[in-house]
């Protein structure tokens, strides 16, 4: 799992239900303050949905999206395990550093 | 009034719709609108489009983008795609059939590439020049000679100043001969070179003649004496990449060339040269002698050929100088067009000097390349039908599916195809590889790179769609017959096996037939080259020489004659594998009242022990008799009649009974007396007739030399000094007879070669095929052979079964080809005057080859197939 796929997986879990592609790319904007390409996005979600990270089904249509339905998408538990994996790496990694580093 | 939805930029919308893949794009496509509709209240309506685009530009990248075969799109991608990966299949899953199907198509289209090659090197020949339909070569006939080519030096001169029509001339002079020179821009270490043929030609050469300048000025090239133009091979021998413009080199005795010139070489000139010298460097002055000059013309456009012809002969007829005008009362002018030169040899007196091709050859090749590329593609035939039963479910399933049987059809034709193009591939790189041996065999210089021209392209291309119509289109075709419902069924579709044997008939005809033409023409060689000559071949050289030097002729005689290793000297020009008597123009002779045309040809005192010629009755030419020496007879003797030599033939001829003493005159009064007859001899290739001669003793342009056999290099050292004595501006140009010779018969042991390399090929072409329909048969009747068997059958019984069906097919394919051979075997012996007769056992010995080939190719599956165990072919049922 790349860098830009775990802020995804974790923003749709952040979302928790109320993920799709507009409000996750809105989330990442103002909650990290960077800009993302909705092409990167969007491969990410399929990727990761291809995976078994996410799952996903059809919400309501509106007007001002041209009558397009909405994709919702869900954090799956073996989505969950890969983000609590990771978590783990890092805390591993971040508790071997010698204290000494950081004075 | 604002519109209360704003349109989002419809082209990229749009673009986006196409490309998305549609399980995603209604999702994405919404979030885009919603996203615009936003940014158009907070940031604006241009910004929340170029935003759009961004986005759109942003989502066209792999993940989204859906792939182009497989949707519900209706294009033939996914069914083209099905074509190639089954073809794929089919040809893992039966490497054996395909690869015998490569190599045979391959094999097929090498040799069709090069017989292409050649035909089309010969036929153009000459066909370089710009002005190639104005130039014209001038030939004389007179009383003695017909259509002379080499002609004195003021023809060309006289025509120029008195004929407005005629734009150019050039005079040229051939030496077959090479020539060591000696390179002079090192003083220290000066290097020799061989300079290949040489030809000197007047400056004008180079306008009328296409040649490529790489370096030097084409108009005063050969301007100036002792300057000379070099092809670009012999430069880059002589130079390597160096610029060879102003080098001098050496021919000895302080006679220096400067190199004014480099031209591209060209293989398809009719004159075949390394190095052209500036025509002055031979003759400053016109004369009257010498007639060795093929004279070209470049005349106006649009003149009547024939008129021209008249016109010159009236221009040229009073120049004629005193001493000449007798032999010259009847005299006509032919002009011959520069294209029709290369396949007109033997039609005029050339004395060798240009190349010459055959018609008959070119159309012999044809059929040969014609045969192999049909023998190929019925290969392909047959091997592919067998192959396609197989596939007679894929077939019906298809058809029951709804497949067109257009689409059936192309799917086979594109499957054959796609093979005839990768052999196609491989026959280029074949071609590129054998080349260099095909050029040797067939003394020939093509390059691969004439592959590239257009007229070839297409014919290459026009050959390959006619194999794939033929070998693809069959197949196809009997794909098609099958019946759908049959296939599904299970039911055997063994029909279109009269095709395969009608196309194994064929291929075994067409090989048979060339084992015959093989067997033939190697016998024919081998005769030609063993049969005896009627006079002593070994130990012999010859050099030609210069008529200015003609005085000094006795001198030189002499000298050679004290050299113990010397055995006989004779100037004559009758010098064997040189000299075609059948060329000249009879010399008429009165003989009891009748007329009679025979050869005249010069000769002397030592001619018979010269040439090994036996004398059969009276005498030859003596120095005691001093009547038959006509060159150096004193006047007294004018009345004496002429004595003259004849041999068999023209004593058989004439019918003379007692020839000795007998007398006839010329035309003109001349009173002639037969003094002796030699036996004939074959002076040319047995090609031709030995013709009625009489010999005289009189002048002539070349000297034979018979040698012993010990310590031949110091002899003809010995007699290089002593020609080179006589004058500096002598060639030395000494040649052993029986290489000249044999060289006549270098192109019928070439074709005998080639002949057999085509047809060993065709032979391996036709087991091939034989190979794979036997396997095909084997495999068709398995089960039979397996009831059979435990039926109580035996192995040897089976083998028999098997085989029987392949040698009825052979059988009947010599009787096809033995008729055919027979007969345009004959008519080729035809040619020869002197052949081998066409012998029984060169067809039964064709046909039994082919027999016993076929029994071998077809016992490598039919012997496994007998020692069938039963049980195992049938158990599955």
């Amino acid at each position: 799992m790349g860098e830009f796929e775990e802020i995804v997986l974790l923003t749709v879990a952040i979302l928790h239900g109320e993920a799709y592609g507009v409000s996750v790319r809105k989330d990442i904007e103002t909650r990290l303050g960077r800009k993302v390409s909705v092409g990167a996005m969007q491969t990410a979600l399929r990727r990761m949905e291809q995976k078994g990270f996410l799952k996903s089904e059809f919400g309501e249509a509106t007007k001002e999206r041209g009558g397009k339905r909405k994709r919702y998408f869900t954090i799956t538990s073996f989505g969950k395990k890969a983000l609590q994996e990771a978590k783990d790496t890092r805390l591993q990694l971040w508790n071997a550093i010698p204290k000494v580093v950081f004075e | 009034m604002k519109s209360k939805t704003p349109n989002p930029p419809k082209f990229f919308l749009d673009f986006f719709r196409w490309f998305c893949h549609p399980d995603i794009r209604e999702d994405i496509e919404g979030d885009l609108l919603e996203s615009f509709n936003e940014s158009v209240k907070s940031k604006g309506y241009k910004k929340a489009r170029l935003l759009l685009v961004w986005d759109v530009l942003q989502l066209f990248r792999p993940g989204i983008i859906r792939s182009f075969s497989g949707t519900y799109r209706l294009n033939h991608y996914g069914r083209f795609k099905s074509f190639f990966v089954l073809t794929y299949r089919h040809f893992i899953k039966t490497p054996l059939t395909a690869l015998i199907q490569l190599f045979g198509m391959t094999v097929g289209l090498t040799i069709f590439l090069l017989v292409l090659l050649w035909i089309f090197q010969e036929v153009g020949y000459d066909k370089f020049n710009k002005h190639a339909d104005r130039i014209y070569r001038l030939e004389i006939s007179s009383e003695h000679n017909n259509n002379m080519v080499g002609l004195t030096t003021t023809i060309a001169t006289i025509i120029k100043d008195n004929i407005p029509e005629v734009e150019k001339t050039v005079r040229l002079r051939h030496w077959k001969a090479d020539q060591t020179v000696l390179k002079l821009d090192n003083e220290q270490d000066p290097d020799f070179f061989r300079t290949g043929e040489i030809v000197y030609a007047d400056n004008d050469f180079f306008e009328i003649f296409s040649f490529d300048f790489i370096k030097g000025d084409p108009k005063n090239a050969l301007k100036k004496k002792n300057s000379a133009v070099i092809t670009e091979s012999l430069a880059k021998n002589m130079y390597g990449y160096r610029s060879p413009i102003g080098e001098q080199i050496s021919v000895g005795k302080g006679v220096n060339f400067t190199i004014t010139g480099v031209i591209r070489d060209v293989p398809n000139f009719h004159v075949d040269f390394k190095m052209i010298r500036s025509f002055k460097t031979h003759q400053t002055n016109d004369t009257w002698w010498y007639w060795a000059h093929p004279t070209y013309l470049l005349i106006n456009e649009n003149h009547d050929v024939t008129e021209l012809e008249q016109k010159i002969a009236a221009v040229l007829r009073p120049h004629f100088p005193e001493g000449l005008k007798d032999q010259f009362t009847k005299f006509d002018c032919h002009l011959r067009p520069l294209k029709d030169i290369y396949f007109s040899g033997g039609e005029a007196q050339e004395a060798g000097y240009a190349q010459h091709g055959d018609y008959k050859k070119v159309i012999a090749y044809a059929f040969i390349a014609f045969f192999t590329l049909l023998l190929a593609c019925i290969n392909l035939i047959n091997l592919s039908n067998a192959k396609f039963l197989e596939r007679a479910k894929e077939v019906g399933i298809k058809r029951v599916s709804g497949a067109s049987r257009s689409q059936i059809f192309l799917q086979f034709l594109g499957e054959t195809s796609l093979l005839c193009f990768i052999s196609l591939v491989l026959a280029l790189a074949f071609t590129f590889h054998t080349l260099q041996w095909f050029n040797n065999l067939m003394d020939s210089k093509l390059l691969i790179s004439n592959l590239l021209e257009p007229s070839i392209v297409t014919s290459i291309l026009i050959g390959l769609v006619m194999v794939c119509l033929v070998s693809g289109g069959f197949p196809a075709l009997y794909v098609l017959s099958f019946r759908p419902v049959k296939v599904l069924k299970g039911l055997n579709v063994s029909k279109g096996f009269t095709l395969k044997k009608l196309n194994l008939v064929i291929q075994f005809a067409v090989t048979i037939f060339l084992l015959i033409g093989t067997i033939t023409v190697l016998q024919q060689v081998n005769y030609m080259k063993n049969a005896d000559p009627g006079f002593a071949r070994e130990q012999q050289v010859y050099f030609s020489f210069n008529g200015n030097h003609l005085e000094r002729l006795a001198t030189l005689k002499e000298t050679l004659q004290a050299n113990p290793n010397i055995l006989a000297v004779s100037s004559t020009e009758a010098i064997p594998g040189t000299y075609n008597l059948a060329d000249n123009k009879p010399v008429t002779i009165i003989f009891n009242g009748t007329e009679y045309k025979l050869a005249g040809t010069p000769a002397d005192d030592g001619f018979v022990d010269a040439l090994g010629l036996k004398v059969v009755a009276g005498r030859f030419f003596d120095k005691a008799y001093k009547a038959d020496n006509l060159i150096q007879r004193s006047d007294e003797l004018s009345s004496e009649p002429i004595n003259i030599v004849l041999n068999e033939s023209a004593v058989r001829a004439i019918g003379l009974e007692e020839p000795i003493g007998a007398t006839g005159k010329f035309p003109n009064g001349g009173i002639v007396q037969v003094i002796g007859i030699i036996n004939d001899y074959h002076m040319n290739s047995l090609e031709n007739h030995i013709p009625p001669t009489f010999y005289t003793w009189s002048r002539a342009f070349a000297v034979v030399v018979r040698i012993t056999p010990f310590d031949i290099p110091n002899t003809v050292n010995f007699m290089d000094k002593q020609i080179l004595k006589l004058s500096e501006h002598i060639h030395s140009d000494i040649q052993f007879i029986d290489d000249v010779y044999n060289k006549q018969y270098q192109k019928d042991e070439n074709f005998a070669e080639l002949m057999m390399y085509f047809t060993l090929l065709t032979f391996v072409i036709a087991g091939m095929g034989l190979f794979g329909v036997s396997t095909f048969t084997v495999k068709v009747r398995v089960k039979e052979i397996g009831i059979r068997k435990s039926m109580g059958a035996s192995a040897y019984q089976i083998f028999t079964l098997l085989t029987k069906a392949f040698i009825i097919i052979v059988l009947i394919a010599a009787l096809l080809a033995i008729p055919v051979a027979w007969m345009s075997m004959d008519n080729w012996l035809n040619n020869y005057a002197y052949r081998v007769d066409l012998k029984w056992w060169f067809f039964v010995g064709a046909g039994a080859v082919a027999l016993v080939i076929v029994v071998l190719t077809v016992a490598l599956r039919t012997v496994k197939a007998a020692k069938i165990n039963p049980a195992l072919c049938l158990r599955y049922e």
